[in-house]
């Protein structure tokens, strides 16, 4: 691929999530009003050896998340509401809670139906790529700590909304290989 | 092999118990779990000084080797609470309410106070309570594998935190250098020692072997040599030998049937193994 300027293009967010909710197929979540940020978080671990005083003479790389912050300007009200609640763990209505300590994977693949320890709540995550034709496809997020920052007032809300997506799996020893081959993106749309 | 950074991979710990658990997850190689932390082996030596007054009250002359035992601690997060119990029940000299073949709830029915663990039988036979543990993990230089050959649930393990959070149980296992310790007494042979079909009557050596446990070896010519005791035959590869009778070259490394014979055993503690590199398949 040569050098060149890089312009995602106007940026569509999909998403698709456990199918018995209304995101059980792909659906439009919106628009942002400012690029959204993709920020990758690598986990290095030093190894420390007492001959190489505080500096380490080599590292182990100890898995990855990824952490996506995006400013949604021109969404769909109805599909955030399901989005949060199933970050919750599959919350029964927007503004409640699941018991404490509930799971988001359950052991269950990608998009498995059910409330509560039956289904799989995470959310696969698309950024459309329309002017460079690189995608985004982020499988197993959920909106974290500080999920949005909505502000109610006269002009638009632009909601900031962030998102980790994880490495899952349900098999995680996978013969002794552990998160090798584990996806946590790939640059295909969401299906 | 050069000096380098030894990291061992994802492990995982398997556990085999007795005959006793045919029929469930424990009578054969099964999944116990994945700890939180690395697993922790700890070998524990065993020592006494021998000292004399010529080199004072502190300073030994010699020292004795009083072999050792082995400690495996591991905390387990993605585990089978099931098979867990089953090797709980196993290191309470197989207490608990056994209400399906597989299946004790150790907490239930406990074995009387002062119960064995091997009850002098072999590795993994029905009755003998130890559990064999397996870790495994790619990257071992050990040939991937460790297997520690007769272990039991030591010390206070966690087995339950309830509450909210992922269940940790923080096990710690002990491996001791088991050998089945027999009686002296007479037995009577149940069958000739011309064949070496599964399930007859042979004459097994305390001292285990290089492979899975008691190493089959024919009758001597002295049968009360204290290193042979009786037992059955569970590995089709166990002498005597297809078609060879010993009896023909030698009357007395044969067992006849009906026939009593005097056996005086002692402990041998050569050669016993705590763990090697192998797996129970």
């Amino acid at each position: 691929m040569a050098r060149d300027f890089f312009i995602n293009g106007p940026t569509m967010v999909y998403v698709r999530g456990r199918s018995d909710t209304n995101i059980g197929t792909v659906q439009e979540l919106g628009l942002s009003d400012t690029p959204i940020r993709v920020r990758p978080q690598f986990k290095h671990r030093p190894i420390h050896v007492d001959a190489w005083g505080d500096v380490s003479p080599e590292v182990q790389f100890m898995l990855a998340s990824v952490e996506l912050t995006i400013s949604l300007i021109h969404f769909d009200r109805s599909l955030l509401d399901v989005c949060l609640q199933e970050s919750m763990g599959g919350a029964p209505a927007i503004g409640q809670l699941t018991t404490a300590g509930t799971r988001l994977g359950n052991n269950k693949a990608l998009y498995a139906p059910g409330n509560g320890t039956l289904g799989n709540h995470y959310i696969t995550l698309g950024l459309s790529s329309p002017i460079s034709g690189k995608p985004w496809r982020f499988f197993a997020c959920y909106m974290n700590t500080i999920p949005m920052d909505f502000p109610l007032g006269t002009e638009k809300s632009a909601v900031a909304t962030n998102w980790t997506c994880i490495p899952y799996d349900r098999d995680i020893y996978n013969a002794g290989l552990g998160s090798y081959g584990i996806a946590l993106w790939d640059h295909n749309a969401v299906t | 092999m050069s000096r380098d950074f030894q990291i061992q991979g994802p492990a995982i710990v398997r556990v085999r118990g007795g005959e006793h658990w045919s029929g469930g997850a424990m009578g054969s190689l099964t999944e116990l779990g994945m700890c939180s932390e690395p697993i922790k082996i700890e070998l524990v030596r065993f020592y006494r000084r021998i000292g004399a007054d010529d080199f004072g009250p502190n300073a030994s002359v010699d020292t004795m080797w009083n072999l050792g035992e082995c400690v495996v601690r591991m905390k387990l997060i993605h585990f089978d609470p099931f098979v867990l119990r089953d090797c709980l029940s196993d290191s309470m000299a197989g207490g608990g309410d056994l209400t399906q073949i597989g299946v004790r709830f150790p907490g239930v029915d406990l074995r009387a106070a002062g119960s064995l663990l091997g009850n002098g039988l072999p590795r993994l036979a029905s009755g003998n309570y130890y559990v064999s543990v397996n870790v495994s993990s790619p990257n071992d230089f050990n040939a991937n594998q460790w297997r520690f050959f007769t272990c039991y649930l030591s010390e206070q393990p966690v087995i339950h935190k309830i509450g909210c959070e992922a269940n940790v149980a923080e096990l710690v296992w002990k491996a001791i250098p088991y050998v089945p310790i027999y009686v002296s007494g007479s037995y009577t042979a149940t069958k000739s020692s011309t064949t070496n079909s599964p399930g007859e009557l042979y004459l097994l050596k305390i001292n285990q072997g290089t492979n899975n446990g008691p190493e089959w070896v024919p009758q001597t010519d002295n049968i009360q040599t204290p290193t042979f005791i009786e037992g059955f035959v569970t590995d089709a590869d166990a002498p005597p030998v297809a078609g060879v009778d010993p009896a023909a070259d030698n009357p007395e490394d044969s067992t006849v049937v009906g026939v009593t014979y005097t056996v005086r055993k002692e402990i041998l503690s050569s050669g016993t193994m705590l763990w090697d590199h192998g797996r129970d398949d």
